[in-house]
């Protein structure tokens, strides 16, 4: 059967507010109305909030004064012998005032038919931890990457001492070290400083977040995976030199070599940590996550949405991240270890710091609105 | 597409790219591209891997959303920003869109996506990172390129790590 809509004319609405208005009929009050010229209207809707609008509703009521009037305001107004809709308009409250102003009765949307909608669409796995994820996230590691950047370790029992020895490694014997005091030197002088005493040298603009560099990936994880003790890298050769930026750049002499510094650092903390811990990272001291990295310029590593999402709220501790979040711990350490490098990460000394706040603690009103939507996402909602 | 998958609303500052962003991600769909061709706001839809939506919403405009408050109430995820870097005072731009949508953003979440950032680097991430934490907000802020379908991705799905 062929529906009848109500015509309305809007007053008070520019071009733009006139579209959203014919799309908020369409998508989300069934149809029962549509947007018509003044000369063909049932019902008029005014928009009380539009400068001088006043006068047009006197007029409206002259010209035809036996057609029913809404009127809209972001306020609450006095409607008079009219209809009030309050802005943010409600589809269901305009579905009411335009069946008591003509008796027309909207069909609903069946609810057991959404509900087969809903069934039919969802094949959606129970777990209640993971993120959803995208389809053809680009980012995603290949397993060759993965075991480069995190590692292959497998969990241990972190309460047992004689697990720990193998989830830290001693950044001081490492490259990174040097790496992260390079950084902190340009970051406090203002400078550029060159390292040297590997096979070339690098140099760090922390202004521009800039680093030039003429090895290859291949050498540099090659320095990353071994204490400098073990190779051919002396560590005392190993030289930090503070720099003017604009003398520092004349070394610089292939544009191709410049890379983000923060994208390199990550890069560069990843393939040292592999999945472990810097040493003298504390496993029961609560740890801040200052904000989010800037995951769009960084290697993503498996889970760190999560782990951020979980870490960024209050400072925690190790274990209770490991307990909390039941992720694989070498992702974990991993994501600790390069935030800590960018100097995003450290030990909560504050005492309000300190204070751990139990999971699940949000605003009620947040948590529902999410819950009720991630239950969507999974199915619960829809197996009842 | 169903009226209750779940939403998430674009906005941003004038040329920060919002249509380009929900363009970026979005599946192919011709009837709802027509269904929109009459409304300034942009639309998309999103697939997650295991095969469930995320409608996207675009508007750079305040009153479209007061009028849509049935998008805004029912399966909003939350808010993306785009912040356009290169205009002249970006900071100013994040502090609007924060206080225009601060009661949206009360009830669901926010990530922040800087784009241009490569034309400009007069302010960084840190400095929007001081301004949303002096309005007592720490959420996801990244650099995007709102042409880039993995810049964008990872913003949605931060927001959905955020439940």
């Amino acid at each position: 059967m062929q529906k009848v809509m109500i015509k309305i004319h809007a007053l008070g609405m520019d071009e733009r507010s006139c579209d959203t208005l014919k799309f908020f009929f369409q998508k989300f009050c069934n149809n029962c109305c549509e947007i018509s010229e003044e000369d063909v209207a049932e019902v008029f809707l005014i928009n009380m909030d539009s400068a001088g609008i006043d006068n047009e509703l006197l007029r409206l009521k002259n010209t035809y004064p036996d057609l029913p009037i809404i009127l809209t305001s972001v306020k609450l107004i006095d409607p008079d012998e009219h209809y009030f809709l309050r802005k943010p308009m409600i589809a269901s409250h305009l579905i009411t005032i335009i069946e008591k102003v003509s008796g027309f009765i909207p069909p609903k949307v069946s609810a057991q038919k959404l509900d087969n909608v809903i069934t039919q669409d969802e094949n959606i796995e129970a777990s209640t931890s993971q993120t959803p994820v995208l389809e053809n996230l680009d980012q995603q590691l290949n397993e060759k990457e993965m075991i480069a950047f995190v590692g292959e370790a497998e969990d241990v029992d972190l309460r047992r001492a004689v697990n720990l020895d193998r989830i830290f490694f001693n950044m001081e014997e490492h490259f990174l070290v040097y790496l992260k005091q390079a950084y902190q030197q340009a970051k406090k002088e203002n400078c550029a400083v060159k390292i040297t005493g590997l096979w070339k040298p690098i140099l760090i603009f922390s202004e521009s977040n800039q680093i030039y560099i003429e090895m290859s990936d291949q050498q540099l994880k090659s320095i990353c995976s071994v204490s400098l003790d073990s190779s051919a890298i002396a560590k005392s050769d190993i030289k930090l030199e503070s720099l003017m930026a604009p003398k520092a750049a004349l070394h610089c002499k292939k544009h191709k070599n410049y890379q983000r510094l923060d994208t390199f650092m990550w890069k560069i903390a990843l393939w040292t940590s592999r999945g472990r811990l810097p040493r003298g990272i504390p496993l029961d001291s609560a740890l801040y996550l200052l904000g989010w990295p800037n995951l769009t310029r960084l290697v993503l590593t498996p889970e760190a949405l999560r782990i951020t999402a979980c870490w960024v709220r209050y400072p925690r501790t190790v274990i209770n991240l490991t307990e909390v979040l039941k992720v694989h711990q070498r992702y974990l350490f991993s994501f600790i270890t390069a935030s800590y490098v960018l100097g995003m990460s450290g030990l909560a000394n504050r005492e309000s710091d300190n204070l751990i706040l139990p999971l699940g603690l949000e605003s009620p009103r947040k948590m529902n609105l999410f819950s009720r939507t991630m239950k969507k996402f999974k199915g619960v909602e829809s197996n009842g | 597409m169903a009226e209750n998958d779940p939403k998430i609303i674009f906005t941003g500052s004038i040329r920060a790219g919002v249509k380009t962003a929900i363009r970026a991600v979005s599946v192919s769909d011709t009837a709802i591209k027509k269904e929109f061709q009459a409304t300034t706001m942009a639309y998309g839809v999103l697939k997650l891997e295991n095969g469930r939506k995320i409608q996207l919403y675009g508007t750079l405009d305040q009153e479209q959303l007061e009028l849509m408050a049935d998008i805004l109430s029912s399966d909003c995820i939350g808010l993306a920003l785009l912040i356009d870097n290169s205009r002249e005072n970006p900071i100013a731009d994040l502090k609007f869109f924060l206080n225009t949508f601060s009661d949206f953003i009360t009830e669901t979440n926010i990530v922040v996506g800087v784009a241009q950032m490569d034309l400009t680097k007069k302010t960084s991430l840190e400095d929007y990172r001081v301004e949303l934490k002096s309005m007592s907000l720490n959420p996801p802020l990244f650099e995007v390129d709102v042409r880039q379908k993995k810049d964008i991705s990872l913003l949605v799905q931060a927001l959905l790590s955020l439940h």
